[in-house]
């Protein structure tokens, strides 16, 4: 991202994703749904709901790279997502977001999965954290 | 007793021209593309008309999540296609990646979808007369994703329906 980037915003036609790991695959997720990233062992974490992706399994420990985002809320309740690693902040053309598969419909609303994007020509998938995060209240 | 020469000759003529006349194609005999593929060892049809390119099989990128009925989605030219491990939906052992795969991009109602099969064997035009639409003496899965039946290389081939494909992924 150029600093040029950093001042595109969705009113241009871009929107900013945070690009981020999580149990091995890539996941593209809306800046703009993030209050703050962290370090994953603040004490103050812990007052929060912790999100946990069904797919993952409960015991795995999280790797020393991982970062916490909080979630960003109307209602005060915080709602963190431990994730593998933040690889990179990017500003990408709405115009180059991709639908997620059709045939993948039941994965798309039960794990709030609401498009794709292509990074480095390899499929990213974007994960919709406010939702998500509604429907594991 | 022998024919006569004039006899044979007369008798020879007529053999090769009911040979003719068995091999004699009707153009106007109503056509059916089929696609035949082999998943999991088994030969299978789909119609041709549903199949809109047949790619070598590149990288296919899984989704942390998705049933086990899919491999992952793949990048075709910048679109994002998911890629159906149709095998496994077949009852079939999984798919295994060789040489010989290929990704299927099937269109049913503007819906796309890659599939994987272990090869492409064959897409030729076939009579519809030939099609039998009795499914009956096919065991489940197949039965209930087949709309009939075709005869290719000597055998029986099961001809899938991409509309109950697609609803039983729904």
């Amino acid at each position: 991202m150029t600093p040029d980037d950093s001042q595109k915003t969705s009113k241009d036609g871009y929107i900013r994703l945070l690009s981020v790991m999580l149990s091995g695959s890539r996941f593209g997720i809306d800046a703009d749904q993030i209050e703050r990233i962290v370090p994953p062992n603040r004490d103050d974490l812990h007052h929060n709901t912790i999100l946990r992706p069904p797919f993952i399994a409960p015991e795995r420990v999280p790797p020393p790279q991982s970062v916490a985002l909080i979630v960003k809320s109307d209602n005060g309740m915080k709602k963190v997502l431990i994730v593998d690693s933040l690889q990179d902040i990017l500003t990408v053309p709405v115009a180059d977001l991709r639908p997620f598969p059709p045939l993948m419909a039941r994965e798309r609303e039960a794990l709030a999965y609401w498009g794709m994007v292509l990074i480095d020509d390899k499929p990213v998938t974007l994960l919709d954290l406010t939702r998500w995060s509604c429907q594991c209240s | 007793m022998f024919p006569s020469s004039d006899e044979k000759y007369r008798n020879l003529i007529k053999e090769a021209q009911q040979l003719a006349d068995d091999n004699v194609v009707d153009v106007n005999e109503r056509q059916v593309q089929l696609m035949f593929f082999s998943v999991g060892g088994y030969p299978f049809a789909l119609h041709g008309s549903n199949i809109r390119e047949i790619l070598h099989i590149g990288q296919i990128t899984t989704i942390p999540g998705v049933s086990e009925l899919f491999l992952g989605v793949i990048n075709i030219r910048g679109e994002i296609d998911s890629v159906l491990h149709l095998s496994r939906l077949l009852g079939c052992k999984p798919f295994i990646q060789t040489p010989k795969s290929r990704i299927a991009i099937a269109v049913l109602d503007g819906i796309r979808t890659g599939i994987a099969v272990d090869s492409v064997d064959n897409i030729i035009d076939v009579a519809i007369r030939t099609l039998d639409h009795h499914v009956a003496s096919l065991n489940e899965p197949v039965r209930s994703l087949a709309c009939g039946q075709v005869s290719f290389e000597n055998q029986i081939v099961p001809l899938l329906d991409l509309k109950q494909i697609y609803s039983r992924l729904a």
